[in-house]
């Protein structure tokens, strides 16, 4: 894997082993961990740098997402589209954003995804097929309708994938695009994030519901809810809700549960997350729990992990020197690219 | 090679942070990413890691002590190669080893711009929209001659039509020699000078106005200044008589000024010569007396015009007068009420003046300064010898226009007006 | 065979669907019911629901599916029922939409048609000008056309224009006999951004866009008779405008007018009027006047209502207050 690029969304690599009963293989599991512990490193990386007064802005760390963020980015295809949130870097990565990209999109550099138009997970890329968020958060489900929308209008049987927190289905946003999307039965997935937190706000202080997927059958589609920190489930989930919808069978509601475990952003100490939660949730950890997956049910030894552990530092040793050596912007193109020609 | 420890910025709206703790002394060593201090804020305590191993060299900061984001709070050395490292000095975080891409380095288009010294604002005080400056600047009329045309617009505004029509009429024009067309304050100064030698202050709008005023009339008029003399004594002394009765009756003092204006109204309409203007070859023998009285205000001179003063009785010009002068101290005359003037009044008589060379306000012809009245021994007719009030009286006039003849006789019907003075008009 | 303004958008609109698969047309009662103006009347029939859909009613969701799809390629022409509407869609179309190309470069080729305007007796909620909204937001476009013409052409420019615009269509001109014209034949657009001089004048100069255009004309007719020789200039776009033309209608008359049916405050009429005092200051002659709604929302009642808009009276009576200053 060359330093520069991150792994590329695969279809399930059928060399050297026989897939398993997701239809994943060996590569496939090599790919999911190194995204999850890319994610992990990356933002640590990132929290690190901003108390070395290295970076400013804001930034918030998916830490606990991570097997969101891998499992359900490796169960798009090529031609599918991704509209990610905040904690979810790793679909960034799985769909060709590099370590380096995201550096530099950190650091606002000229030679960045934004050419430093806006700051941390608010960027996108045409070619790439990832539609950036903005900070309304609930705002991307009606953009993810709208592309749902063309594939179906085209027949292009491409699936827009995009995600929401547990907080963000409050907004209104979120039943416009998702009742939209359920009455013209269009290729949709929406992944709810359920980390327990919306910032401060619990989640006993955001919805009624036992569950957010009792919603579901009030849009008339399927809801789905599953252990987010498990990434086999994440993929398995996000694979079947991907299939029916370039079936022609319509969105589905998936609510992967899990802890986040940092703060908010990193100026948030998360001083209100009680401590027995934030136990638990470091328990159930994804990335070790992936990591023991691996080593247990899917053959590969400790010193396999180590290896692509130190391989992921590397990168993004690599993509922090990268960026800091980029130019900055040029203060006058503030005023190009307002208008398209 | 020194790296520094700065105050990081962890929250938008964060500017300040605390040291807590230092957690290595100076002259421990330090692991790159190792934690140096705790640092507490607004929204969060953690810790700063080092940017690059080495050992602790210097604390800048100590426990406890409050500092802006962006501050140093240490040194770390180490020995060895060049480093990228972000420094306090800058906004840290945007360090930029490698400079910016190639600038694109056509200089922007600069616009010009337009020094415009003079004052449009006529020391008249009527208005003058920015268009009409414009076309007056383009087409070298100068303030003066601004103030000469009617306005058309809302109350007496003038207008772009007023001053298109009134160039399409001018013949010849205001700046008919090469002297005339130097500007007023583009002079050159015949010796350097510095803050040690003098005090330099800046023209105000009025004094450039009455600067260009005097400039411009002294250029186109031929000045010539004839002084009378005139014994004021019967109306010194029927002044004195009246003075109080008067202002019970009128609720404003009696000065000399009414006496002065009332006798050269009545000259005027006999000697209409005089009260006249000179618009290139045409002689505008103007139908009403527009009476303009100088008033002497801390900024500068300003000369309010009554209005069609040959219809008002002594007590109306009084009255008006007394009003104008008021309302001129006060900054609250009308700008219709500093135009129009067919003739001018001014009296340095007030502060001792004998007599004077007073300068023609444009575009009359005539200008009065009275002098101070002084008691003299005086041979009379019968060559016997009084003690009466004598007052000089300077008139400049227009010599264009006006030969000595006509200025002789006008000033002489003035001066009999004063000494001949019909002191029923006053009413008491 | 003259068209009307109504015909004209949807004559624009039928040849734009014609012409390129990509356009697509969405909003509430636009497609089975032909919409509630029925601009849209006929197409579903014609392109079919794929084509021509009918939406829930969900204004964001209508402005954020416009925008996936146009990111995606496609040309969605999205209808706001009633310009008034728009709200519910907002953040969508400022923060979303409008910043898009801006940072990180995806084009978002977009229309949505808004019904504008007062009609009479139709309250605050479906008789406003929201231009105002929108003028001080980057990355959007605003057109307002006045004559059938330029509701055709403008339409057709603004679904090829490869960023998202904002569509104006005056209800009160849908019908107007008065402005009815004979349309050309063959495909033609109107360059957004280009105002156009529909009374030459030497004394006053009003800008004006939408029925005001109309009203601006009448009212330069009765001031022709006292010999005041008006100028009015119809801005058809609000944004990109044509500074140009209007910089050199002034330096001619050096009087101006504005006159725009939305309300005075905050109407862009105020900036446009600081762009003039600044740029052609020394060719001003007189202030520079606004005749615009009063600052309240709109009144139900006629005797209400008329008092809240511009009319012709209010806009002679300020061309003869300009006339005299």
């Amino acid at each position: 894997m060359s330093i520069e690029t991150a792994p590329p969304a695969t279809e399930a690599d059928l060399s050297g082993q026989d897939p398993d009963d997701l239809g994943l293989s060996r590569s496939d599991y090599r790919t999911l961990f190194f995204t999850m512990f890319l994610q992990r490193e990356f933002e640590e990386r990132i929290y690190r740098l901003f108390r070395q007064g290295r970076l400013a802005g804001a930034a918030y760390a998916g830490a606990g997402h991570e097997a969101i963020a891998a499992g359900s980015g490796y169960a798009l295809s090529k031609q599918d589209v991704l509209l990610p949130m905040h904690r979810v870097i790793g679909t960034h990565f799985l769909r060709g954003h590099t370590p380096r990209d995201m550096m530099c999109q950190y650091m606002g550099r000229a030679n960045g995804p934004t050419r430093g138009r806006d700051g941390n997970m608010h960027c996108g890329s045409v070619d790439k097929k990832i539609i950036s968020m903005i900070s309304h958060l609930g705002s991307n489900i009606p953009v993810a309708v709208g592309v749902a929308l063309a594939s179906k209008i085209r027949k292009e049987n491409l699936v827009a994938l995009t995600f929401i927190g547990e907080g963000g289905t409050s907004i209104g946003d979120f039943h416009e695009g998702l009742n939209f999307a359920a009455v013209r039965k269009l290729p949709m997935v929406l992944i709810i994030e359920n980390n327990k937190f919306a910032y401060s706000t619990p989640a006993a202080l955001e919805y009624a519901c036992e569950n957010l997927i009792d919603r579901a059958p009030g849009y008339g589609i399927p809801g789905v809810l599953i252990d987010g920190t498990d990434v086999r489930e994440v993929y398995k989930a996000t694979k079947a809700a991907v299939d029916r919808a370039r079936n022609g069978d319509g969105p589905t509601l998936i609510e992967a549960t899990c802890t986040r475990l940092e703060g908010h952003a990193q100026h948030d100490s998360a001083s209100y997350v009680p401590k027995e939660v934030l136990e638990e949730g470091w328990k159930n950890d994804p990335v070790v729990k992936a990591a023991n997956m691996l080593v247990d049910d899917q053959h590969f030894s400790p010193e396999e992990i180590e290896a692509i552990k130190t391989e992921v530092v590397g990168v993004v040793d690599d993509a922090v020197s990268f960026a800091e050596k980029s130019p900055v912007p040029v203060p006058e193109d503030a005023l190009k690219d307002v208008y398209a020609d | 090679m020194h790296f520094d420890i700065v105050m990081p910025k962890l929250g938008e709206s964060v500017t300040e942070g605390t040291v807590a703790r230092w957690l290595k002394e100076v002259g421990d060593p330090i692991a790159r990413d190792e934690s140096v201090l705790e640092i507490t804020t607004d929204k969060i305590d953690t810790d700063v890691p080092a940017i690059e191993g080495g050992i602790l060299s210097e604390i800048l900061v100590a426990e406890g002590t409050t500092v802006d984001v962006g501050e140093r709070l240490g040194i770390i050395t180490k020995e060895g190669e060049e480093v990228i490292v972000a420094t306090g000095e800058t906004d840290g975080w945007m360090t930029d080893e490698a400079g910016p891409p190639e600038k694109d380095t056509t200089p922007a288009q600069v616009p010009m711009h337009i020094e415009r010294s003079s004052n449009y604002r006529s020391s008249q005080g009527r208005f003058y929209s920015p268009l009409v400056r414009r076309i007056a600047r383009e087409e070298h009329i100068d303030l003066l001659e601004l103030d000469t045309i009617h306005g058309n617009g809302r109350n007496g505004r003038l207008t772009k039509k007023d001053l298109l029509a009134h160039l399409k009429q001018r013949t010849g024009t205001a700046v008919s020699s090469p002297v005339d067309t130097k500007p007023v304050f583009d002079q050159a100064f015949p010796r350097t000078y510095g803050p040690d030698d003098a005090d330099i202050i800046t023209m105000d709008g009025i004094r450039k106005s009455i600067a260009e005023h005097m400039v411009h009339s002294k250029r186109i008029s031929p000045h010539v200044t004839s002084v009378s003399e005139v014994d004021m004594t019967k109306i010194v002394r029927h002044r004195e008589q009246v003075k109080e009765a008067f202002l019970k009756k009128e609720g404003f003092k009696l000065t000399l000024t009414p006496f002065f204006i009332s006798a050269i109204v009545d000259a005027l309409k006999a000697h209409q010569i005089m009260n006249a203007s000179l618009d290139g070859d045409k002689i505008i023998m103007w139908k009403h007396v527009n009476f303009g009285m100088a008033v002497g205000l801390e900024k500068g001179v300003i000369v309010p015009v009554i209005s069609k003063a040959e219809d008002m009785d002594f007590v109306g010009l009084a009255r008006a007068a007394y009003d104008l002068a008021k309302r001129a101290h006060e900054r609250r005359l009308l700008p219709d009420e500093l135009q129009g003037g067919t003739f001018t009044l001014t009296n340095p008589g007030m502060w001792g003046t004998l007599f004077g060379t007073p300068v023609i306000n444009q575009p009359e012809v005539g200008i009065i300064a009275t002098g101070a009245v002084k008691k003299k021994l005086e041979v009379m007719e019968d060559e016997t010898t009084a003690i009466r009030s004598i007052m000089f009286m300077s008139m400049s006039y227009d010599h264009r226009l006006v030969d000595g003849l006509n200025a002789a006789r006008f000033t002489q019907s003035v001066t009999q007006n004063l000494e001949m003075f019909d002191f029923d008009q006053i009413g008491l | 065979m003259k068209s009307t303004y109504l015909e004209a958008i949807s004559s624009g609109l039928r040849e734009e669907m014609a012409r390129d698969e990509s356009v697509f047309c969405l909003g509430e009662d636009i497609g089975v019911y032909g919409g509630a103006f029925k601009v849209t009347d006929g197409l579903f029939d014609e392109f079919g629901e794929d084509r021509v859909i009918d939406t829930p009613l969900a204004e964001a969701a209508i402005i954020g599916a416009a925008m996936g799809s146009a990111i995606m390629g496609m040309r969605p022409v999205a209808e706001m029922q009633f310009a008034d509407f728009i709200t519910t869609g907002f953040n969508q179309l400022v923060n979303n939409a409008a910043k898009t190309y801006y940072r990180w470069g995806a084009k978002v080729p977009m229309v949505i048609r808004c019904p504008s305007g007062a009609i009479g007796n139709a309250g605050p909620f479906h008789s406003q000008n929201p231009e105002a909204w929108f003028f001080r937001v980057p990355g959007l476009k605003i057109v307002t056309p006045s004559t059938p013409y330029d509701a055709k052409g403008l339409l057709k420019a603004a679904i090829r224009d490869n960023n998202p615009v904002l569509y104006f269509e005056h209800k009160a001109l849908y019908r107007d006999k008065q402005i009815s014209q004979v349309l050309p034949d063959e495909d033609y657009t109107v360059p957004i951004g280009e105002a156009a001089l529909r009374r030459e004048g030497t004394d006053i100069t009003i800008i004006s866009y939408g029925k005001m255009v109309h009203k601006s004309l009448e009212a330069a007719e009765v001031l022709s008779k006292d010999g005041i020789d008006v100028e009015v200039l119809d801005l058809r776009s609000l944004l990109p405008f044509d500074r140009e033309m209007i910089l050199t209608s002034v330096k001619k008359t050096s009087r101006l007018l504005i006159v725009h049916e939305d309300t005075l405050t905050g109407g862009i009429g105020g900036e446009m009027a600081a762009i003039i005092a600044d740029e052609a200051f020394e060719y001003l002659d007189a202030p520079i006047k606004r005749v615009a709604a009063i600052d309240t929302p709109v009144p139900f009642s006629p005797p209400l209502e008329n008092f809240f808009l511009p009319n012709t009276e209010k806009i002679v009576e300020t061309l003869r207050d300009l006339a005299a200053f």
